[in-house]
């Protein structure tokens, strides 16, 4: 208790050092957010209460010894990345990694920790103060019916007992034992290589976990890399206004957990989920539109990949100096495998999703946003409740 | 009648005012102690890509604006134009001083976009997304005196302040500290000077007829 104190009180003494070419700054943000939702609660929230309140505490530290290198940590406090997840509280190291630029011009730049995928385009703006909305969009936060703690968990014969009710469905189980197409930000462990040339922009990263796997397997103490994820995006910025992205991924999606269930002879590595995405953004005075499209595969011991396709797109206008208001569709659309009997049979609900959300900057540091969100699900199986409501603000030191 | 008395009294207020430079004026000229490097709390580094496309200069050094006032005493009625501009993801000044009634131009010169805006309470504006070579220039006028803190959406790092001064007798220190206003009217006026929110002097004195007036803040 007393270094946290400590630490807080030198937030507020020393918040930035630069000296002999060292910078340093310790900073952080403070957020509150309450949630009420319908039962069984969407956008990988989950708790039994009328409302679920969220506060975090976020600490940082960044330090720059010389132009070439950069140390990055950040640490949270706050009930679970996976909302709800340490109900009683819990601190994490969220980020923490080295980077090195080689070149002045940022060709070429290396990272070596626990930090963000450089997937896709959400990541880059899913902190608090850059994401219009409370929650993350639908690929990068909503589960699907893929098991990751038991490959058996995916056969035909437990995919038709869920989808005729004889056992729990997706969304009435816990969320750690499924799959997401990418989940959140997946600060899991490992190097990355990136940089830009002109107009292009291009990032590799290995990391222990695929993009789907649960916070809980993204420390480097829990997973290892016998099975690493390859990923990257290859970008393309031909002007201010446009920002191209084409991304993959692919590697393991079952946990460790899941090894001894596996037959003889095979191992984590032998069933891959492999994932392609694009993504755009125009931006131009006060409107910024993005979009993204997932295509997400999963392949089984037996039988068909499972294969879902999700997209979301957004638009952000800001009415006034500090305020603006927003809005997101979104869509998750998954085949179907054929069960026992032959029969087509679902292994994961259709949803689509429509968000509105305003945010009212108070002051450069202080953001209030409030968000809702409709879900519908479709293809014959139950999904997450239609209604969530959000209401957040936060402060940043 | 009442226009030409009017122009009489516009006529001679200038020929009382060009006579009170060229035979009564004096300089104020003085110290004010600033800190040595930029007070901006965050480092400029792009965490997550996508950002910044080229090189991050550093920030400009921290100035303090400096003006006269006493009673009766306005900006004068004119639409002065000024610019700050956004290059190598840094404001090029750390501060302007613009008289009441002025226009700034914040002109992008970098690939990448830069929002900059304001939620002071002196003048609220949000620019939005603007690229370099814009047009027009994205421009905003001041006409309330105070302290405007600037930023950028996109660049957190990113901060400037304008102080808009209803005052005809302006000027910003050297990064040293020093400064000097000249042309000044003898008489007894208040001093101040400003470098941040917080950080700010004012002080009574005197300025000679002929000579000059050595302030220390």
């Amino acid at each position: 208790m007393k270094l946290w104190v400590s630490i807080l009180t030198s937030l507020f003494v020393i918040p930035s050092f630069a000296k002999d070419g060292w910078e340093w700054s310790l900073g952080g943000s403070f957020e509150n957010t309450i949630f009420h939702t319908d039962s069984p609660a969407p956008s990988l929230l989950k708790f039994d209460e009328d409302f679920f309140y969220q506060p975090r505490l976020s600490l940082t530290l960044d330090v720059r010894p010389s132009d070439r290198w950069y140390f990055h940590a950040r640490t949270r406090i706050d009930r679970g990345f996976d909302a709800a997840d340490a109900p009683d509280g819990e601190i994490r190291l969220d980020e923490v990694f080295l980077r090195y630029q080689a070149s002045e011009d940022q060709m070429l730049q290396f990272q070596v920790g626990k930090f963000a995928t450089f997937f896709g385009r959400h990541v880059r703006e899913h902190d608090f103060y850059d994401n219009p909305f409370l929650t993350a969009p639908l690929p990068y936060g909503e589960i699907l019916g893929v098991g990751v703690r038991n490959p058996f968990a995916n056969s035909s014969d437990n995919i038709a007992a869920r989808a005729n009710g004889t056992q729990a469905g997706v969304f009435n189980s816990p969320k750690r034992n499924w799959a997401t197409p990418v989940w959140g930000p997946s600060y899991s462990t490992g190097a990355a290589v990136f940089g830009h040339i002109k107009h292009f922009d291009y990032a590799f990263e290995v990391k222990n976990v695929n993009l789907g796997a649960h916070p809980n397997q993204w420390d480097p103490d829990l997973s290892d890399f016998r099975n690493p994820t390859f990923s990257g995006r290859l970008g393309y910025r031909p002007s201010a206004e446009w920002d191209l992205g084409f991304s993959f991924s692919r590697g393991p999606y079952l946990n460790p957990e899941a090894e001894r269930f596996l037959p003889n002879g095979l191992d984590r590595g032998d069933l891959p989920n492999t994932i392609f995405g694009l993504d755009a953004r125009w931006a131009h005075g006060d409107f910024i539109i993005s979009g993204e499209i997932l295509y997400s595969q999963f392949e089984r011991l037996q039988g068909e990949d499972l294969e879902s396709l999700s997209w979301y797109l957004q638009a952000r206008w800001k009415a006034s100096p500090g305020f603006w208001l927003a809005t997101r569709l979104g869509q998750t659309m998954n085949n179907e495998v054929r069960g026992p009997a032959g029969a087509s049979t679902p292994w994961s609900p259709d949803l689509f999703r429509t968000e509105v959300a305003a945010g009212w900057r108070v002051t450069p540091d202080v953001l209030l946003k409030a968000q809702y969100s409709y879900t519908e699900s479709s293809g014959g199986l139950a999904g997450p409740g239609e209604n969530l409501f959000g209401f957040g603000g936060g402060w940043r030191f | 009648m009442g226009k030409l008395n009017e122009m009489k009294i516009i006529f001679w207020s200038s020929v009382y005012l060009s006579a009170a430079l060229l035979v009564e004026a004096g300089t104020v000229s003085g110290q004010i102690k600033l800190p040595d490097k930029h007070q901006g709390k965050r480092i400029a580094i792009e965490k997550y890509t996508g950002k910044i496309s080229g090189k991050v200069a550093k920030p400009p050094l921290p100035v303090a604006g400096v003006w006269l006032t006493r009673r009766g005493l306005t900006a004068p009625k004119s639409s002065k134009r000024f610019i700050l501009n956004q290059k190598n993801y840094q404001f090029g000044k750390s501060l302007m001083v613009i008289p009441k009634g002025a226009t700034v131009f914040f002109p992008n010169e970098d690939i990448d976009y830069h929002n900059i805006f304001s939620l002071s309470k002196t003048r609220r504006f949000d620019l939005g997304r603007y690229r370099k070579n814009e047009t027009p220039i994205p421009s905003v006028v001041f006409n309330k005196a105070g302290l405007v803190e600037l930023r950028c959406e996109i660049h957190e790092h990113m901060q400037a302040k304008l102080l808009v001064v209803d005052s005809p007798y302006y000027t910003i220190t050297d990064a040293s500290g020093s400064f000097k206003l000249t042309q000044v009217p003898a008489g007894t006026y208040t001093l101040h000077a400003q470098l941040s929110k917080k950080q700010k002097w004012s002080k009574p004195i005197q300025v000679k007829a002929q000579g000059t007036t050595n302030v220390q803040l």
